[in-house]
């Protein structure tokens, strides 16, 4: 079967936008490397794992869990090449094999469970001042500006803190990967539908919590 | 055109569009219920701007608000990956060795067999090995350690020898560290000296100029021992070749560290400059702005025009907010006034 012959992998790969494949290359490079070429599987590690730990740093936001996540990854990817059968491409794989080990990864430090997260309350997504100070100070480039990031940048992070992992994941491959949700859906092995209500809530709560900063 | 007369409170939509107004927003709704959901936007006010304000939330979640990992991190990611490939294969090495000689289905079947058989290897083991080791020279099985100075290692020799390791013990007060290189040879070797020996230098200046040839974290280590060298000509020299062509950031990292603690020169400075301008790597080039920056404060650019009108071109038109701000910085320092 030809490489990347699935809607995922065309999808994955259109929706990132800075994906070159060279698909005859890696189905080679793949093909090498299960037959115990070792250059071959690092060559293949090279040409994803920026990416892997560009949303495992994105997830949990610190080096030693972002090495932990980036080293769990590509080790699995090392035991399981065998079973890799070209049904998608290589990167659909490899993003597969990631999502898992973040999901997991977010699992075991959160302490509170994905049904017991937090109501939050209806209706109140009525303050947008905060967002239109943050533009007004974007176009303005004064010295406070970096401050100004910076306390931007810790809102952000403690509002995706409050998200469930599984609302996180769907929430960052849907607006830092710039997947579709049906993608987003296939990679966790779930339907769009369930991917959808992840990303209300997600949404939801986000709006909660940044919504009410002035 | 018929305006909606529903209360709204603040940016909120009608709550029977929040479903349709979130999906819009992200470009995720499709078909007739887009078409419906367009048409009720041209009417309904608060739905419009419940759109815009989510937008406006979600910008900044755009792709380029991401937090980034450094290129120390991926470094020190792919070094720890490569290790651990290394001890599997070696212990797949190992277990295939150990399966062809002891075959656990063998074991399995035959088990008193198997007692009698390990009985009988592990007590032979103890009667003759110390008889065999006690007539064998102490150094013919452990790794041949010597002083560089009196190995006389030539490039010939360093062609055909590996480097896999370097270790080294700090000095106290002002002595340079004592240097331990593991040389793979056809006889396994441990070298000793300090940075301060000629023939160390030598083999830290091959690592660095074969940097296809030896692993990360050994060019990583050699720059950082050369860096106590780093005035020296020749070092420098290598320092710049590494900025220049090393392939991996964290070892560039390194040099640019070690040639901004030497006394700066013009070749020095122009790697650095060359770095800033051309490194693809954006960690790279605000660790060289940054560089550049100390200089400027030592007074080092005062007398380079050159070095002036990069940074003035780099404080004026580069991508990068903080490049900007640490070339027209680095400018104020060196030439006040003229940025």
């Amino acid at each position: 079967m030809a490489m990347n012959s699935t809607g995922i992998g065309v999808a994955l790969e259109g929706a990132a936008g800075h994906r070159v494949v060279q698909k005859g290359d890696e189905q080679v490079l793949v093909r090498q490397a299960q037959a115990g070429n070792r250059p071959a599987f690092e060559e293949l590690v090279r040409r994803y794992d920026r990416e892997v730990l560009r949303l495992a740093y994105s997830l949990v936001r610190g080096n030693e869990d972002a090495r932990d996540i980036y080293q769990e990854v590509f080790l699995r990817a090392y035991r399981n090449l065998a079973r890799f059968r070209f049904e998608c491409s290589f990167y659909t794989w490899i993003y597969r094999i990631a999502t898992n080990v973040c999901l997991d990864h977010l699992r075991r430090k959160t302490t509170r469970r994905e049904e017991q997260a937090p109501e939050v309350p209806e209706g109140d997504g009525a303050t947008p001042d905060f967002f239109e100070q943050q533009m007004e100070h974007r176009a303005a480039a004064n010295p406070e500006r970096h401050l100004l990031g910076q306390e931007l940048g810790r809102h952000i992070t403690a509002a995706l803190d409050e998200l469930s992992p599984r609302e996180r994941m769907v929430f960052e491959l849907k607006h830092y990967e710039g997947l579709r949700l049906r993608v987003i859906g296939d990679m966790l092995g779930t339907t769009e539908e369930t991917v959808k209500n992840s990303l209300f809530r997600a949404t939801r709560k986000l709006r909660a919590s940044l919504g009410g900063m002035r | 055109m018929q305006q909606d007369s529903r209360p709204t409170s603040g940016t909120q939509g009608c709550p029977e569009f929040e479903t349709q107004l979130t999906l819009y927003a992200i470009d995720e709704l499709e078909g007739a219920e887009r078409n419906s959901f367009e048409e009720h936007l041209d009417h309904c006010r608060s739905c419009a701007v419940a759109l815009e304000a989510e937008r406006r939330m979600l910008s900044i979640f755009a792709p380029h608000q991401r937090p980034e990992p450094s290129a120390a991190l991926l470094a020190s990611c792919r070094n720890r990956f490569e290790d651990t490939l290394d001890e599997m294969d070696h212990r797949s090495i190992f277990a295939r060795w150990a399966e062809t000689i002891f075959p656990a289905h063998w074991l399995a079947l035959h088990p008193a067999a198997s007692a009698a058989a390990l009985i009988l290897i592990g007590f032979s083991a103890g009667m003759l090995a110390p008889r065999h080791f006690q007539g064998v020279p102490p150094s013919s099985g452990a790794p041949q350690i010597a002083a560089l100075s009196s190995m006389g290692l030539d490039s010939q020799e360093l062609q055909n020898s590996n480097v896999s390791g370097i270790n080294w013990i700090p000095a106290e007060g002002n002595l340079p560290p004592r240097i331990e290189v593991q040389i793979t040879t056809q006889k396994p070797m441990v070298v000793q000296g300090t940075v301060d020996d000629k023939e160390v230098k030598q083999v830290l200046l091959y690592v660095l100029r074969n940097d296809r040839r030896f692993g990360p974290d050994v060019r990583i280590n050699a720059v950082d021992l050369l860096k106590a060298r780093a005035s020296d000509p020749e070092v420098e020299q290598a320092l710049c070749q590494v900025e220049r062509v090393d392939n991996n950031p964290a070892v560039r990292l390194k040099a640019l560290e070690a040639l901004t603690d030497a006394p700066p020169n013009p070749a020095s400075i122009q790697t650095m400059l060359d770095a800033v301008v051309k490194d693809s790597n954006i960690g790279v080039r605000v660790e060289a702005v940054n560089s550049l920056r100390t200089l400027s404060e030592r007074g080092a650019l005062n007398s380079d025009p050159e070095a002036i009108k990069v940074l003035r071109d780099l404080s004026q038109s580069d991508s990068n907010v903080y490049i900007r701000l640490q070339s027209a910085a680095a400018i104020q320092q060196a030439a006040p006034g003229q940025n």
